[in-house]
């Protein structure tokens, strides 16, 4: 019995010893159960993972069922093992295996709850950017550090957005923005500074930036915009919102710094009011334009039938000077208060009512002290010249835009605007030793309606009617106390007192169909119109002594001139679009003539072919153009100094130009942007090649004046190489910029008495920039500025070389030193020298700011130090072909301001 | 003692799905359509907690998020949705797919032409994912690749194994963590990730199934784009609108093409 005990023993023993082992080295599945830690109950649903030591990936997985229980496959796994234990809600477990006999046999695995995790996996995965087609979008919370003010500050954190800070002129991938909307509705026209510098970025919940943009619904897919636009839109809370801000600001001198805005938005109606008063310098064309180009685009101006030539004569005259970039308000002394009201109506479906109010009051006081040197070929011309100006303008303007669908396939609209300016000039001048003291009333009256009509026959054909009829009254008056005649080349000057007084009127009326064949994939336009135009001028000068009495009277040559313009005109376009790539081809062809009541003075033919192409490699686009604009005129008379506008047009003409005006335009660009990773890098090309006959100055010569002519003898050829990169740095929300320019240009000018001359132009140098911050703690942007510029002058064997270094270097330092302060000083420095003279000109100016932002953040405190430095003057020059311009101005002094801002907002939610 | 675990087992999913670990998933749910040029791109949530989840798409009610989360307008985007007799195919309820991996259920709403269909899936589908050692970042989430085949597709999901949860878009599920993208291999049906939010706080609507007004079975499912086709048919011809007009239907490849 005992021999059979002892056998039985050790037979089990020995079984469950086989099976045991058995067990372990023949697992190929691994069966355990999970429990929650504190209830001992089993946790379903709790994933079980094995996890590859090298890769940290996941190998093979299973969950647990409602018991807890899970198995899980580990036949091909290697050593050592890793098991991960997980469930959302629970501290994840990991157990290390070395080898397959550690492995216990049916474990069970105990999960603690655990909140820690949550914190581990909170993600706000709204991703920064998203880019669909011709849109991008940003999440405005992705880039706001509660430094930024308003939008246009904002809109310098985002990559591939400039933002030129004294223009406030915006561009996106090196394109420029035309207009910002709200929620899809324009309120600004294209002056969009006033929602930019308005709108705080603490309402917003995107910025989205659409390129190609065609705000008329019946005009997409038939007409092609070439629009960019920013799209606004607006966090949940502030769709149907009141907000604004007060503030109140004295300072000492006598300074004043008032301003009150109101925003009130909804789907339907949205109101933007902007209220201004100050004395320190911010005048009202700062903040607002007024312009007639700057009203909401209509459906007639997708027609364009005119030739922008002047645009391409500028060109030719301007040498593309880096400006230097001195802010026009220190040297105001200034007294401005304005009124804006804009608004969007959209209280019916087929009704969009879209409009403006202004009303703005400048008073302008400055002085100036000018030295010139003329650089003429043979000899150096000095003036000095001292300028106290006092402006007093009282600017109206209303404008009204609206669109009435009448059905789906028709559209009526109407756009109406009207200005009245009215300045009161009185200048007081020295030049060298003769003073002058300038009244120079002016007023200036515009209407213009415009009624357009829109009809779809289908989805592919469109046709557009529209008329327009503008009428501009101009009337100045200039009274010359005692005149110098600033005369070209300075060898003799006239003085004597003259009292001057024109009257200018112009209407212009134009008719023009255009029917728009198309489809996303081809564009075919044309348009067929007339245009007339008639300008009257009645211009009288009186002459009087130095004792002032009266010599004569005398009426102009251009006296009671007539000018009728009629112009015939075509435009063809035709464009297509393949998959990556889109093509154009364009003529403009049309005839002008004009003539006043007695004989013909001009008549002109022009044809403008144009052709281009846009193609996408990935995140790189290139795009390329050739136009060519030939224009045949003809004169039968010589005519005089004749200011024909014509549709914003100033052609001014002087002797006939005998030769066909040719001129080949090309133009290259490549950009590269990838916004995910932050970059933006472009290269364009411009050449510009010219032959003709062309006058850029010219004067009349009538009894005590005289004539200058200065003619641009072609050919004339220009290059611009422009590249720039822009780096975004994500981590540390830094940018930089790096802008390098090269150009060439050379022309030949006849100056009348002084012969051929020739110029060659070189001009190179580049912009550093870095803006930075630390999350918020420390900002700095820092902009480096250095040009060279060689101009050589060549005249019968003589040679003369300007050579002119520019460097403007601007910094501003923005701390926050607690969450409710923050420090801002901002310098600017500027250094010119040139090799003619050996004294550099050096310039800067610096201010420190403190804003106080209590904890409700709804109050807001600034304190400025103006001038902290306290200079008194400033000296800058200019150059271009002739000139050399040393300007000194007088600056404000140093003074304090102290300004409290009150924001508020329906919403009930904190800014 | 069995029944005490049972109410055991109860009480401790009911707590789970009321607990504070709700989450949201944004996807951007794409369906190429036959015939259309248009890609149809829409906005699509998962609203998940540890036990149950709930994917929904084409809510009405939602457009005032749409707005300020699109490109394109609300009008734009009400416009797209329009079908060819003028009626919006979206509805208050919306269209998506609950889930509760405890009870091991299945149910799905979706619309064909005007007509709501709410089916219970007859098994909770049970996916077998093949996992890759391949991993890619979503917003800083590391994710890993695995691939399974559903009704006739092929797709490859991206997994976040740090959200544990066997959810995922529409009626993927099954991978050791939360699928934060899939698509099919012939890039027809695409679920992009748009973005998380985890914790969630502010769920208006409960993770619960849809309620039901007309009921349909899995069957009726399977054919319900003739059906509809034919009753649309049917009214269309009936008004007299249309006499001497042959109506045509263009077959749309579905999601689920093999069942």
């Amino acid at each position: 019995m005992t021999i059979f005990r002892y056998a039985q023993t050790i037979i089990y023993n020995l079984t469950f010893f086989f099976c045991a082992t058995q067990c372990v080295y023949s697992q190929s599945t691994l069966k355990g159960s999970v429990i929650d830690s504190s209830s001992q109950l089993p946790i379903s649903n709790a994933i079980i993972y094995t996890v590859d030591k090298d890769s940290n990936t996941i190998l093979s997985y299973n969950f647990c069922n409602t018991e807890g229980v899970f198995e899980i496959d580990i036949m091909l796994i290697k050593y050592p093992l890793i098991l991960k234990i997980n469930k959302l809600g629970y501290k994840s477990q990991l157990y290390f295996y070395e080898n397959r006999i550690k492995i216990p046999l049916n474990p069970i695995f105990q999960l603690m709850e655990d909140t820690i995790l949550i914190k581990e996996v909170m993600i706000l995965g709204r991703s920064k950017i998203k880019e669909k087609k011709d849109t991008t979008i940003f999440d405005v919370e992705q880039y706001r550090d509660s430094t930024e003010r308003n939008l246009e500050q904002l809109l310098g954190k985002i990559p591939g957005v400039e933002v030129d800070r004294h223009t406030g002129e915006i561009t996106f991938k090196g394109k420029q923005i035309k207009r910002i909307l709200v929620e899809g509705d324009d309120i600004s026209g294209s002056d969009y500074r006033i929602v930019s510098r308005t709108v705080d970025p603490a309402l917003l919940e995107t910025i989205q930036i659409i390129d190609k943009f065609e705000s008329n619904e019946l005009l997409k897919h038939t007409v092609s915009s070439d629009e960019q636009v920013i799209n606004i839109t607006l966090k949940k809370q502030f769709k149907f919102s009141t907000s604004g801000e007060i503030g109140v600001g004295f300072g000492t001198s006598n300074q004043h710094s008032h301003a009150a805005k109101l925003l009130s938005f909804s789907p339907n109606i949205k109101f933007l009011n902007n209220y201004e008063y100050n004395t320190i310098g911010i005048a009202s064309e700062n903040i607002l334009k007024n312009n007639l180009n700057l009203l909401p685009r209509t459906p007639n101006q997708s027609i364009n039938p005119l030739t922008s030539k002047s645009d391409i004569k500028r060109f030719f005259n301007d040498l593309n000077l880096n400006t230097l970039p001195i802010g026009s308000e220190l040297y105001y002394f200034n007294k401005t208060g304005l009124g804006v009201l804009n608004y969007s109506i959209k209280k019916m479906p087929q009704l969009k009512l879209t409009g403006s109010l202004s009303y703005s009051l400048d008073n302008i006081n400055s002085e100036q002290n000018q030295f010139s040197i003329y650089r003429l070929i043979d000899s150096i011309f000095r003036l000095k010249e001292f300028e106290k100006t006092t402006t007093t303008l009282h600017r109206f303007s209303t404008s009204l835009s609206a669109e009435y669908n009448l059905n789906k396939h028709s559209q009526i609209s109407y756009q109406g605007y009207y200005n009245n300016t009215t300045i009161n000039n009185s200048q007081q001048n020295q030049v060298n030793n003769f003073k002058t003291n300038i009244q120079q009333p002016f007023t200036n009256y515009i209407l213009k309606n415009e009624l357009n009509h829109i009809q779809k026959i289908n989805n592919r054909i469109t046709i557009i009617n529209s008329v327009l009829s503008l009428n501009q009254q101009i009337n100045e008056s200039i009274f010359i106390d005692e005149f110098s005649n600033r005369l070209w080349p300075f060898t003799q000057t006239n003085f004597g007192l003259i009292s001057q007084s024109a009257l200018s009127n112009r209407i212009d009326r134009q008719f023009s169909s255009s029917a728009y064949f198309g489809s996303d994939s081809m564009r075919l336009s044309c348009t067929l119109g007339f245009a007339y135009s008639n300008q009257k001028i009645a211009s009288r000068i009186l002459l009087y002594d130095k004792s002032h009495q009266l010599i004569t009277t005398k009426d102009t040559a251009i006296s009671n001139f007539a000018l009728i313009g009629n112009d015939f005109f075509s435009q063809f376009k035709w464009q297509k679009k393949w998959v990556n790539a889109d093509f154009f081809a364009e003529i403009r062809l049309g005839n002008f003539f004009s003539k006043n009541t007695n004989f013909l003075h001009f008549y002109q033919f022009y044809g403008l072919p144009q052709i281009g192409f846009s193609k996408k490699f990935g995140k790189a686009v290139m795009t390329s153009s050739y136009a060519y604009d030939l224009t045949l005129p003809k004169f039968n008379n010589i005519v005089e100094n004749i200011y024909f506008l014509k549709n914003y047009r100033n052609i001014e003409i002087g002797t006939p130009e005998q030769n066909p005006y040719r001129s080949h335009k090309f133009v290259f660009n490549y950009t590269k942007t990838n916004l995910a990773r932050g970059y933006n890098y472009f290269l364009n090309l411009t050449s510009n090649l010219s032959n003709g006959g062309y006058q850029t100055f010219t004067t009349i010569e009538n009894d005590f004046t005289n004539t200058t002519l200065l003619t641009n003898k072609y050919p004339n050829w220009r290059l611009f190489l422009n590249l720039g990169g822009d780096k975004f740095i994500d981590k540390l929300a830094s940018r930089v910029f790096i802008k390098p320019y090269l150009s060439f240009s050379n022309s030949q000018n006849n100056l009348s008495g002084y012969g051929q001359r020739t110029f060659n132009t070189f001009n190179y140098g580049g912009d550093i920039e870095i803006r930075s911050g630390f999350l918020g703690f420390f900002n700095f942007n820092v902009e480096l500025n250095t040009g060279y510029r060689k101009i050589i002058f060549k005249k019968e064997g003589i040679n003369s070389n300007l050579d002119l270094i520019t460097n403007n270097l601007f910094s501003s330092l923005s701390f926050k030193v607690t969450e409710g302060l923050r420090l801002e000083f901002q310098n600017e420095a500027i250094l010119i020298n040139d090799n003619q003279n050996s004294k550099a000109t050096t310039f800067g100016y610096s201010h420190l700011s403190f804003y106080l932002n209590p904890k409700n953040k709804k109050w807001d405190i600034m304190f400025k130090v103006h001038n902290l430095l306290n200079t008194k003057q400033w000296v800058y020059s200019q150059v271009n072909d002739l000139t050399f311009v040393e300007t000194t101005t007088s600056l404000i002094p140093r003074y304090l301001l102290i300004k409290f801002s009150y924001k508020f907002n329906s919403a009930k939610s904190n800014l | 003692m069995k029944n005490c675990v049972l109410i055991l087992l109860f009480l401790q999913s009911t707590t789970c799905a009321f607990s504070q670990n709700l989450g949201k998933v944004d996807y951007i749910l794409i369906e190429k359509k036959t015939g259309s040029k248009t890609i149809d791109s829409k906005k699509a949530t998962l609203f998940f907690s540890p036990d149950s989840s709930l994917f929904i798409h084409s809510l009405a009610k939602e457009f005032g998020e749409e707005d300020s989360y699109w490109p394109e307008s609300v009008e734009w985007f009400k416009k797209k949705n329009k079908d060819e007799m003028g009626a919006f195919i979206v509805d208050p309820v919306g269209q998506g797919v609950y889930k509760n991996f405890v009870k091991k259920k299945m149910q799905f709403r979706k619309l064909f032409l005007s007509e709501a269909y709410t089916v219970d899936e007859p098994s909770f589908p049970s996916l077998k994912w093949e996992i890759f050692a391949e991993t890619k970042n979503f917003n800083n989430i590391k994710c890993q690749k695995a691939v399974t085949k559903f009704r006739g597709r092929r797709y490859t999901a991206w997994f976040a194994p740090s959200i544990p949860i066997q959810d995922g878009p529409w009626k993927l599920s099954g991978c050791p963590g939360l699928i934060l993208e899939a698509y099919d291999d012939t890039d027809e049906v695409l679920f992009l990730f748009a973005g998380i939010e985890y914790p969630f706080q502010s769920l208006k609507k409960s993770i619960s199934p849809f309620s039901v007004v007309v009921k349909h079975t899995f069957e009726e499912f399977k054919v319900a784009p003739q059906i509809e086709f034919e009753k649309m048919k049917r009214r269309s011809l009936s008004s007299g609108s249309s006499s001497g007009v042959t109506i045509n239907r263009i077959v749309n490849k579905e999601v689920e093409i093999a069942f």
